[in-house]
């Protein structure tokens, strides 16, 4: 049988759990009740703290009226009383998870954090999966110091070849080929095919040597789709996956030498990846956050203080239980402890277990669907009574929070205040590209002028069916962005057919230019992207489908005549 | 219209040489006394066709009004698609014909240039034009005709 508790123990208890006894006359109530001095007084005192907390705490709901949560340089919100809460900036190092429906007020509160978090850091990122809803602080961000630099997702200057500062080769090539087979759902045969030709290509460039000229994702497709020895299945699989991304973000990957993680993690920029494919999404924030872990934890970063933070707004793919591609998963659990911190906001509770147990701060907004209660409030410890509470309080700005950081571990109510943003400038977009490594505008003291990035100029105009000849390290070409790609052979004689015969149907010109059907299909539609060729659909005969005619547009004559004083030369 | 490739190269330039190559004069933008062009008018004998090549249906009532003025015989509007072709079909459809207007071909490229071949082996400059006429109506290979 349970002994029954006295009443003057279980409002003791209560006082200790709620945290009523910690200022010092409660302080020196606990020495007396310790001492076995258990008079009418104190006893008094106690009851007196827990009877008024009580009654608060009924007109407050189920959510514990917390006295904590009052220093710190973050202001979490404000509390159902208009008090402030506050964290300590540190604690978002535990990574930070928010489920709120659309409408709940996750951006509002991504950008309010923003606001407060950008000044202490080093760096921060801040990706727009989506939409773009973080250009609008650059103006915000400039009054306090902090220079936003806004980047379109086809503006940046990859190569997820290239080895992280202080990694070494061989590991990397092991850890990008994971991340490849992951990101584009490859079977794990290909993934040993792509590590050993990653390594095999760091030789051929003399990466393994200490060279910093690095293969690009273009040489591993050239280079897998050329193995003829290779597993048939795995190289199909492979050229299948990596075509479309290289054809969609090319101009991102064609860089031997690119910007580096750690070069771009001691800025504060927006990633606006809202228009790429989901697949090329998470190719950037892997390299990106990967190439980050990957340098610290090579140069024994561990337990470090947090100096970068990563805010993922509408983050629901990249933290979905359903679809493991984004590899946010597997990597949330390797980057705590180096110092950078994510932040993931989603729209529904669809979320990955790994997610749920690696986020130490839970914020929950309002739902539309009970199963999103139901999983984040187990998460998150709340009781039925609670979670019932929410579905009918909750409103766009209000979320139950729940701070895993530090000592107070109960979930309480908070809502962020109402703040004014101003519209951005015309001029905030794209402004701050100036200031990252690139082969331009390079000012004296820019503190990148050192840094320099290597375009791999034969994949410029690069396109699957035509294999740029390159297998070996490339020394850097300075051609000017203007030239012309080189033609070859054929598709001059099919080009000069065009032009001595124009208004034919395509099928005319194979015979003339003394190439097979085949190959001239490939070749005319290589000079309709590189715009020399224009392609008509004409009805030119009786019946049956329209025939393609092609027009030979004005860079046609340019090229031929180059061609032309370059043979009378040789 | 002077147009581009398609207009000129394309589906001119070949009805000019074809004509030309069938004995028939061809001759590229011809004035008519309202003032417009007309692009390419293959004459034989007394028989005198317009034809004007046309990427859109609308200039098909300015197309008829010049072959109207330019008195000929027939009016050939040149598509290089049939999806065109039924667009200007459907255009002609809602043009007002009060006068006397030549009789008109809705053609594709390629059905242009069967036609121009399938008539022009049987004109002759020695044969009257209703003689003409007559070898065209009875070419088996021209049974269908044109519609009036």
């Amino acid at each position: 049988m349970k002994p029954k508790i006295p009443p003057s123990v279980e409002e003791l208890i209560y006082a200790q759990q709620h945290g009523l006894l910690e200022d010092l006359e409660g302080q020196a109530v606990m020495r007396l009740i310790d001492a076995g001095i258990s008079d009418k007084f104190a006893q008094g005192l106690v009851t007196d703290r827990v009877r008024r907390h009580a009654t608060a705490q009924a007109f407050a709901g189920p959510f514990a009226t917390t006295r904590k949560l009052r220093t710190g340089k973050i202001i979490l919100g404000l509390d159902l009383k208009g008090r402030q809460l506050r964290i300590p900036l540190q604690y978002f190092n535990g990574h930070t998870l928010v489920v709120s429906g659309s409408g709940g007020g996750k951006t509002v509160q991504a950008r309010w954090f923003v606001l407060q978090v950008a000044q202490h850091l080093k760096g921060l990122w801040l990706f727009d999966l989506r939409k773009k809803e973080f250009a609008i602080l650059k103006p915000l961000l400039a009054r306090v110091g902090v220079e936003l630099i806004v980047l379109p997702g086809r503006s940046l200057k990859l190569n997820p070849l290239q080895v992280p500062e202080a990694v070494d080769p061989t590991d990397w090539a092991t850890r990008i080929a994971d991340v490849l087979v992951t990101v584009l759902q490859l079977p794990q045969r290909a993934g040993k095919l792509i590590q050993t030709t990653i390594l095999l290509m760091y030789r051929d460039f003399g990466v393994l040597k200490g060279g910093d000229s690095y293969p690009t994702l273009f040489d591993l497709r050239e280079r897998i789709a050329a193995d003829t020895k290779a597993n048939a299945q795995a190289r199909q699989a492979v050229i299948d996956s990596l075509d479309p991304v290289l054809l969609s973000i090319g101009s991102v990957l064609r860089w031997r030498r690119g910007w580096t993680a750690d070069t771009l993690a001691s800025h504060h920029i927006v990633f606006e990846l809202g228009g790429l494919a989901e697949t090329d999404k998470d190719l950037i924030l892997n390299t990106l956050v990967l190439g980050v872990f990957a340098s610290r934890i090579a140069r024994n970063v561990s337990n470090a203080r947090m100096n970068l933070w990563i805010c993922c707004d509408e983050a629901g793919r990249l933290v979905s239980a359903s679809s493991q591609t984004g590899g946010i998963s597997d990597l949330i659990a390797l980057v705590r402890g180096t110092g950078v911190g994510l932040y993931l906001a989603t729209q529904s509770a669809d979320l990955s277990p790994i997610v749920l147990s690696n986020t130490a701060i839970k914020f929950l907004g309002r739902c539309g669907s009970a199963r999103d209660y139901d999983t984040i409030g187990g998460a998150m410890g709340l009781t039925a009574e609670q979670r019932h509470y929410l579905t009918q309080t909750l409103v766009p700005g209000m979320f139950a929070g729940q701070v895993g950081e530090g000592a107070w571990r109960r979930p309480f109510l908070f809502r962020i205040p109402e703040y004014d943003l101003r519209p951005p400038t015309p001029n905030s977009i794209g402004s701050g590209l100036g200031r990252l490594p690139g082969p331009q505008a390079r000012e004296p003291d820019d503190p990148f002028a050192d840094v320099a990035v290597e375009e791999a100029v034969v994949f410029r105009d690069w396109y699957p069916g035509i294999a740029a000849s390159v297998t070996t390290r490339s020394t850097p070409t300075p051609e000017p962005a203007t030239s012309s790609p080189s033609l070859c052979e054929a598709e001059l004689r099919f080009l000069n057919a065009v032009i001595d015969h124009p208004g034919q149907p395509s099928g005319a010109y194979p015979p003339i230019a003394g190439i097979g059907a085949q190959r001239a299909q490939t070749i005319r539609q290589r000079l309709v992207q590189l715009g020399y060729l224009r392609e008509h659909r004409v009805q030119t005969g009786g019946r049956g489908r329209a025939a393609i005619v092609l027009e030979p547009l004005e860079a046609v004559h340019a090229i031929l005549d180059e061609s032309d004083s370059q043979g009378a030369k040789t | 219209m002077n147009g581009g490739f398609l207009h000129e190269v394309v589906t001119l330039d070949r009805l000019e040489s074809l004509a030309r190559d069938a004995g028939a004069d061809a001759a590229r933008q011809v004035r008519t006394p309202t003032g417009g062009y007309i692009d390419l008018v293959i004459t034989i004998g007394t028989h005198r066709i317009a034809v004007e090549a046309e990427l859109t249906s609308k200039r098909v009532a300015n197309d008829l009004e010049k072959a109207v003025s330019a008195e000929a015989t027939e009016l050939w509007v040149v598509t290089p698609v049939p999806r065109t072709a039924r667009s200007v079909k459907r255009g002609l459809n809602r043009v007002n014909r009060n006068c006397k207007t030549p009789v008109v071909f809705v053609l594709t490229l390629g059905r242009a240039i069967q036609r121009l071949t399938n008539c022009f082996s049987l004109f002759s400059g020695s044969l009257t034009p209703p003689e003409n006429k007559k070898q065209i109506t009875n070419n088996p290979q021209n049974t269908k005709g044109p519609k009036p």
